[in-house]
């Protein structure tokens, strides 16, 4: 029972204690059967009632014991954590300030700054923060400092040493250049690379200063594992602790092995060109870009005289005198403002005084970034050279005049020898042709073989003393081999006529025929060698052969061979033979006379035209001379000879004792595919023509056959025979008269042997009359040399020429041919000759007083020009052999010219060459030219006019004596207009010309074109009397 | 929806009572009793001799509840009979505490039907994970339908309980009814009245609902020294401090638990349910009338989720612990949710040793201890 329910129940009930209360519910129970029904459940009921309530007393206490006790416990425990809480905010407030100096000693920089620090905010998190980001940091420059030692690593050769020098860290590059493992490194001692090439100085001071806490630098060559040696460029830094005392050393290196044998290269290298400067003998020297001395070499003291130790530094104008430094300060100027390179020759004196004469060569130098930085000089010396120059130069001069002088006195020779010999020969014969006794003639001939013989002498003297002075020149220009050679041969033909020798000519069909070379000095060779054959043959033949042994597209060699059946010449005596002066042996000159000199000539003569020349001999039988010579072709040859067919098919009988004649001819003939048949005598033709009565087209005869000649035969056919068949005389000797002849026998053509094949197809067309329906261009001579002489018309020829004697005989030569002569003693004369009378051909010396030929024929083509005059063939007679005379010449207008002393067979081949009949009036016809006019007019004012002009004329002459422009313009005029009425073209040019002239007050021509003007009218004046004369009946 | 319901005294045979239930043609047989009724006789025989086409449900108790309060001993039977509302039933075995989850999902499987509304169910009260179960079934059947129930009692002396299914009568069956279709009414309301009290003890090692350790202290320790003389009566008296739940905020996560066992030689408790391992947990402390006030937010809650027309079941699963508070009082709740529903409800219930329902309106299903909890049934 509850203490508090009981104490109630005492209180309320009176019970005692639990014994009494438990006494009275029994009593009330028992009373509760005898109670009233309502009670009943009280009294019954009691008892629980108590217990329920007791009950709830009880839970009430419990629950309050309960919860005071939960209270006690639960406020204990809260202040248990509430202090257990508090110490550890303390702890942590503790752990945030020492971390808070932590971060304060870890920032000192940031602290200043950082509000979260500053004022000590307890925000963990921030604080947090902020360490993380500390940390992030630092991690960020271990990051970096990882990356640097890493870039390092790849480069430098890295080691770290403690105090004593023994290795605690070594790179990979480290490890690779000097050979060691790393395990092997760390822990030894530096010095087990050191290579023992340094002093033991060095060491010792890097050592001073990395203890003393400075940086090393240097250049250390090193032993690696193997030994072999490797250079580094060292830096060594000491790490200091925090007292500043170096507790470690690390050393960064760079290989710079490759560097230094580079460098030892470069030394040997710079050592070596100091030497070759040093060595060179020539002075060498360098300026700087202020033109100042670096470098003096050697032969630059030697030259200049000078120690170049004095003058290293100083410029040129120290070295130098005044007027040499003036020289090359501007120059050196130039070379170091604009670069490249200088070369010039000056004078400049060394210390001595000694002048030298030098070439300066200089070039500008450059420093590595292309800026001019200097010179660098080398002089030539010169000197000697100079003077050997001055010398050779004056020697040269000396020479030159010497040949000068030779070469004058040659020419003056020539001219001076051969004048008064042209004389002789000429006159001789002149002489010879006239009327003269037997007696006389035999005198004569004798003089004219002897003048020959001298003048031969005296060309071969003065042609070798020519080649001796190398002043013989061969001559280039075109000509017509076949022919030059024919002719030539011709001229000799007489002479082995005389020596009753024939004389055969052969030239191969496949010989270019234009050739370029020198004719004249050919047919000089020519006549030698066949005028010695002639000499030295008693009997038989002269056969000159003309063969092309090589044709190409430009030139042809030609092998002429002369062989003769004379006595020909020992083997011993063959190579002297063509010695100057020598002969086979004395006594040939006795028997054969000559020089000696001909065939010394002639070989070199041919050798100054290239070619050589050889000789086979046999003693008794024979030689052959051969020359071989290779000569241009002309390929713009003046004409060309066009074979025509027509000969094809022709018979001709060839009547010749002689083998070789007849085989020539036979072979001319054949490539005319004409039909030949030969005999070799008279008889034989005779039997052919008239006892077989064999006809044949032509008849070729020689005239000298044994027995019957030519001649004979040919009167027998005609005459006894009637044979009517043309025939054609070939004789090895003509002379005048023979085509006289010819012509009374009845022989149609006549040539000279050796005839050329030209001169045969010529003959044989005009025979078969062929040429006038051919268009083939003849050759210049015809039928017959002689008979185109005689064919040619007669010629009015002016010869101008000052010299008497060469005036006879020229006159002499032209009168003989039947040419008309008018003689001029000078230009000037020969000018106001040719204004006054039409001449077919002039003849004109060089030198004369007065006006020479050279400038009379300048002013004669002038005048042509102005007047539009036909061309009047002008051929100079030059006594020069000096080749600019010939171009004078030509240049001057002449056509042509003549060798003097003047030949006369040269003479006929100009004047058939260049001599064409003129025809009476200068190209215009005045008569056609009235015949057009205005007949009335000209019929009224004819006759006034034949009277007015002449005083005209008169007028004009007063006019220009009297230096009066005026009035030659204005009478001029007039004529003009007059003339224009007979359409006299001509005479109105000239006197246009004069109108002209007088305008512009230029008189100094009008007279010459007032003599043509002259002229002009008289021609007009002839018609317009034959008019007048018809008009009055 | 109509209800009829007997009471079997304790002196009583069941036989006996049946008749008043006569012409009732229940659908649902609800019966509470006290253990001696369970375990002896033949219950589940009789009823269902009597009512072949019920289905019976119910479980072994600590104190039964009736329209007319609280008693010990009796056995209450409330039969149902549904006008339009289809059941659908369960039941399974549980085969150990850690069985619990799984049963849980078996019963759901069984009871899970397409108009499925509401389900009740019922626990065996000893060595069972109550939270466990429910989430079991919630997994199953959706955390959209609302269970409410309880685990059976002994009487206090948590050694065995027991549990009434259609299999009949045995310990450690889990049993539940689903209730389908669209004219059922359902209101429920759970509400404690503890209050919690002194400092936030970590929990610093249980495993699942075994709670070891509280800051770093043997758990029964604790409740030893605040028990004092009252720990001889452990566990019955570890009921009256509960433990609030709380976050590792502090904040109280509103759930109670309660334990079921103590164990000397782990110094652990064996609560109801389990707890947070990172949590907090709070001893608590009730008075009666903050329980009675308690109790009647419960039945307020209840009454408000629906309007249901008609005849009302209500269906009072308390818990023990708040018998052991209140003592003779006790009756005080039942009479405070008598006056909340009204007289046309009728009331049954027990003394449970943990409370299913869900906590709040809509949130999914929690076991509770030391609550009043209310189910309100009708029909529309």
């Amino acid at each position: 029972m509850q203490k508090a329910l009981l104490r109630q129940l005492k209180r309320s009930l009176g019970i005692a204690d639990e014994a009494a209360l438990t006494a009275l519910l029994e009593a009330a129970k028992s009373a509760a059967s005898l109670a009233d029904p309502a009670l009943r459940g009280l009294l019954t009921g009691f008892g629980v009632l108590l217990e329920r309530v007791g009950e709830s007393y009880d839970q009430y206490e419990r629950d309050i014991e309960l919860r005071t006790r939960s209270l006690e416990l639960s406020s204990a425990e809260l202040s248990g954590v509430n202090d257990r809480l508090r110490d550890e905010l303390c702890q942590r407030d503790q752990a945030l300030h020492s971390l808070r100096e932590a971060l304060a000693d870890l920032l000192p920089a940031a602290s200043a700054s950082d509000s979260l620090l500053g004022q000590g905010c307890e925000d963990l998190a921030a604080l947090s923060e902020r360490i993380a980001a500390l940390v992030s940091a630092s991690e960020e420059s271990r990051r970096a400092l990882a990356n640097q030692k890493f870039a390092l690593d790849q480069h430098a050769i890295v080691s770290i040493t403690d105090t004593n020098g023994k290795i605690i860290y070594a790179n990979d590059r480290f490890c690779q250049i000097s050979g060691y493992a790393r395990e092997e490194l760390l822990g030894a001692n530096h010095r087990i690379i050191k290579s023992g090439e340094h002093p033991p100085e060095l060491y010792a001071e890097m050592w001073r200063s990395i203890s003393a806490g400075q940086v090393w630098r240097g250049e250390i060559c090193n032993r690696a594992r193997d030994g072999h040696h490797y250079w580094v460029s060292a830096t060594i830094v000491p790490l200091l602790d925090r007292h500043g005392r170096p507790e470690q050393y690390v050393g960064i290196r760079t290989d710079i092995s490759d560097r230094k044998m580079m460098e030892k290269q470069l030394s040997a290298q710079l050592r070596l060109v100091e030497d070759l400067i040093e060595a060179i003998p020539l002075p060498v020297y360098i300026k700087s870009r202020e033109g100042r001395y670096l470098r003096l070499n050697r032969a630059f003291e030697e030259f200049f005289v000078v120690d170049r130790r004095k003058f290293i530094g100083k410029t040129l104008h120290e070295l130098l005198r005044p007027e040499d430094a003036a020289i090359h300060t501007s120059r050196d100027s130039e070379l170091l403002a604009g670069g490249g390179s200088q070369s010039y020759e000056t004078s400049v004196h060394g210390r001595d005084g000694k002048e030298h004469q030098a070439i300066y060569r200089k070039v500008a130098l450059y420093d590595s970034e292309g800026k001019i930085a200097g010179l660098l000089g080398a002089i030539i010396d010169i000197t000697e050279r100079k003077a050997a120059e001055a010398a050779m130069q004056q020697a040269k001069e000396a020479a030159e005049a010497a040949s000068r002088a030779k070469s004058d006195f040659l020419a003056n020779m020539s001219h001076e020898i051969r004048t008064p010999m042209n004389g002789i020969i000429g006159m001789t014969d002149l002489a010879l042709d006239t009327a003269l006794t037997e007696e006389q003639r035999e005198f004569m001939s004798i003089v004219k073989s002897s003048a020959e013989s001298l003048l031969t002498i005296i060309n071969d003297i003065l042609d070798f003393s020519k080649i001796e002075a190398g002043k013989l020149l061969v001559e280039k220009i075109a000509f017509d081999l076949h022919r030059v050679i024919a002719e030539t041969l011709k001229t000799l033909a007489l002479r082995a006529h005389e020596s009753q020798l024939e004389l055969i000519f052969s030239i191969e069909q496949n010989v270019p025929r234009n050739v370029i070379g020198d004719p004249g000095r050919l047919r000089q060779v020519l006549v030698n060698l066949v005028g010695n054959a002639i000499k030295f043959t008693p009997e038989g033949e002269i056969a000159v052969f003309v063969r092309a042994t090589a044709v190409q597209a430009r030139e042809v060699t030609l092998e002429i061979s002369v062989c003769d059946t004379g006595i020909g010449i020992a083997k011993d005596k063959q190579a002297a033979i063509f010695e100057a002066f020598a002969q086979e042996d004395s006594s040939t000159t006795r028997r054969f006379g000559g020089t000696g000199l001909g065939l010394s000539i002639s070989s070199r003569l041919v050798e100054l035209m290239g070619g050589k020349i050889h000789l086979d001999s046999t003693p008794g039988e024979g030689s052959t001379f051969v020359v071989s010579l290779t000569l241009e072709i002309d390929e713009t040859p003046p004409s060309a000879l066009t074979t025509h067919v027509d000969l094809a098919g022709k018979h001709i009988l060839i009547v010749d004792d002689n083998a070789t004649n007849r085989r020539v001819l036979a072979g001319m003939l054949a490539q005319w595919a004409v039909k030949t048949r030969s005999v070799d005598g008279p008889t034989a033709a005779l039997s052919l023509l008239v006892d077989q009565g064999q006809h044949y087209d032509c008849i070729l005869l020689d005239a000298h056959m044994p027995g019957m000649d030519g001649y004979e035969l040919a009167a027998c056919l005609r005459e006894t025979h009637k044979v009517t068949i043309p025939m054609v005389m070939l004789s090895s000797g003509a002379m005048r008269g023979d085509a006289k002849r010819c012509q009374e026998i009845g022989i149609s053509g006549f040539f000279a042997k050796p005839i050329s094949q030209e001169e045969l197809l010529a003959a044989l067309c005009r025979v078969f009359d062929l040429s006038r329906n051919q268009r083939i261009i003849p050759p210049r001579e015809l039928v017959t040399r002689h008979a185109l002489r005689e064919l040619q018309p007669t010629l009015d020829v002016l010869l101008v020429e000052d010299h008497p004697i060469n005036q006879r005989l020229a006159l002499g030569l032209l009168e003989k041919w039947g040419h008309r002569a008018r003689l001029a003693n000078n230009g000037l004369e020969a000018i106001a000759m040719i204004e006054d009378h039409d001449f077919d051909l002039v003849l004109m010396d060089m030198h004369m007083p007065e006006m020479g030929g050279i400038e009379a024929t300048r002013k004669i083509r002038a005048r042509e020009q102005t007047l539009g005059l036909k061309h009047l063939p002008i051929i100079a007679m030059t006594a020069a052999a000096m080749e600019g005379d010939r171009e004078a010449c030509l240049a001057a207008g002449m056509d042509d010219y003549l060798a003097k002393p003047v030949k006369a067979g040269d003479l006929l081949e100009k004047l058939l060459a260049h001599g064409e009949r003129v025809p009476a009036s200068p190209g215009f016809n005045y008569a056609t030219a009235l015949a057009g006019a205005d007949r009335e007019t000209v019929e009224i004012i004819a006759e006034i006019f034949l009277e007015t002009w002449p005083r005209d004329l008169g007028k004009i002459k007063e006019a220009l004596a009297g230096d009066d422009p005026v009035t030659v313009e204005r009478v001029a005029h007039s004529l003009k207009g007059s003339l224009g009425t007979f359409a006299a073209n001509p005479a109105i040019r000239v006197a246009a010309a004069i109108e002209s002239a007088a305008r512009q007050k230029n008189l100094d021509d009008v007279e010459v074109q007032l003599d043509s003007l002259t002229h002009e009218l008289e021609s007009l004046s002839t018609h317009l009397r034959q008019i007048v004369a018809s008009i009055s009946g | 929806m109509h209800v009829k319901q007997c009471v079997i005294r304790s002196s009583e045979v069941l036989a006996d009572s049946l008749p008043e239930l006569a012409g009732s043609s229940p659908d649902l047989l609800l019966v509470f009793g006290a253990v001696k009724h369970f375990a002896e006789g033949d219950l589940a025989a009789s009823l269902k001799a009597a009512y072949p086409e019920a289905i019976l449900l119910g479980c072994s108790t600590a104190g039964e509840i009736t329209s007319e309060g609280v008693d010990d001993g009796n056995c209450t039977v409330t039969a149902v009979r549904f006008e339009k509302t289809t059941l659908t039933r369960g039941s399974s075995r549980l085969q150990g505490m850690e069985d619990s989850f799984a049963a849980g999902e078996r019963l759901g499987r069984q009871i899970a039907a397409v108009n499925l509304k509401s389900v009740l169910i019922f626990g065996p009260g000893v060595q069972i994970n109550g939270s466990a179960l429910v989430n079991g079934m919630s997994s199953v059947i959706g955390t959209d339908i609302p269970i409410t129930g309880g685990l059976a009692g002994d009487g206090g002396a948590f050694r065995q309980t027991f549990t009434l299914g259609d299999e009949g009568v045995t310990d450690n069956a889990v049993v539940a009814v689903g209730l389908c279709g669209d004219s059922l009414r359902f209101g429920h309301g759970s509400f404690g009245g503890w209050e919690a009290f002194g400092p936030a003890r970590k929990v610093t090692r249980c495993t699942g609902n075994i709670l070891y350790e509280l800051d770093g202290e043997p758990a029964l320790a604790v409740y030893k020294r605040y028990l004092g003389d009252h720990a001889r009566d452990l566990p019955a008296s570890g009921l009256l401090f509960p433990f609030a739940m709380l976050g590792d905020d502090h904040n109280a996560l509103g759930l109670i638990r309660t334990i079921l066992a103590v164990d000397e030689a782990t110094g652990s408790l064996t609560l109801a349910g389990e707890i947070n391992p990172d949590g907090y947990l709070k001893l608590m402390h009730a008075s009666t009338d903050k329980l009675v006030n308690g109790a009647e937010s419960a039945a307020e809650a209840a009454m408000a989720m629906q309007e249901i027309p008609g005849d009302t079941l209500a269906i009072l699963v308390s818990c023990v612990g708040r018998k052991l508070v209140m003592g003779n009082r006790v009756d005080e709740e039942v009479e405070a949710v008598g006056d909340v529903f009204g007289s046309r409800a009728v009331l049954t219930g027990f003394y449970s040793y943990g409370e299913i329902s869900p906590f709040t309106p809509g949130a999914s299903c929690k076991l509770h201890n030391q609550t009043m909890t209310v189910t309100l049934l009708g029909e529309a």
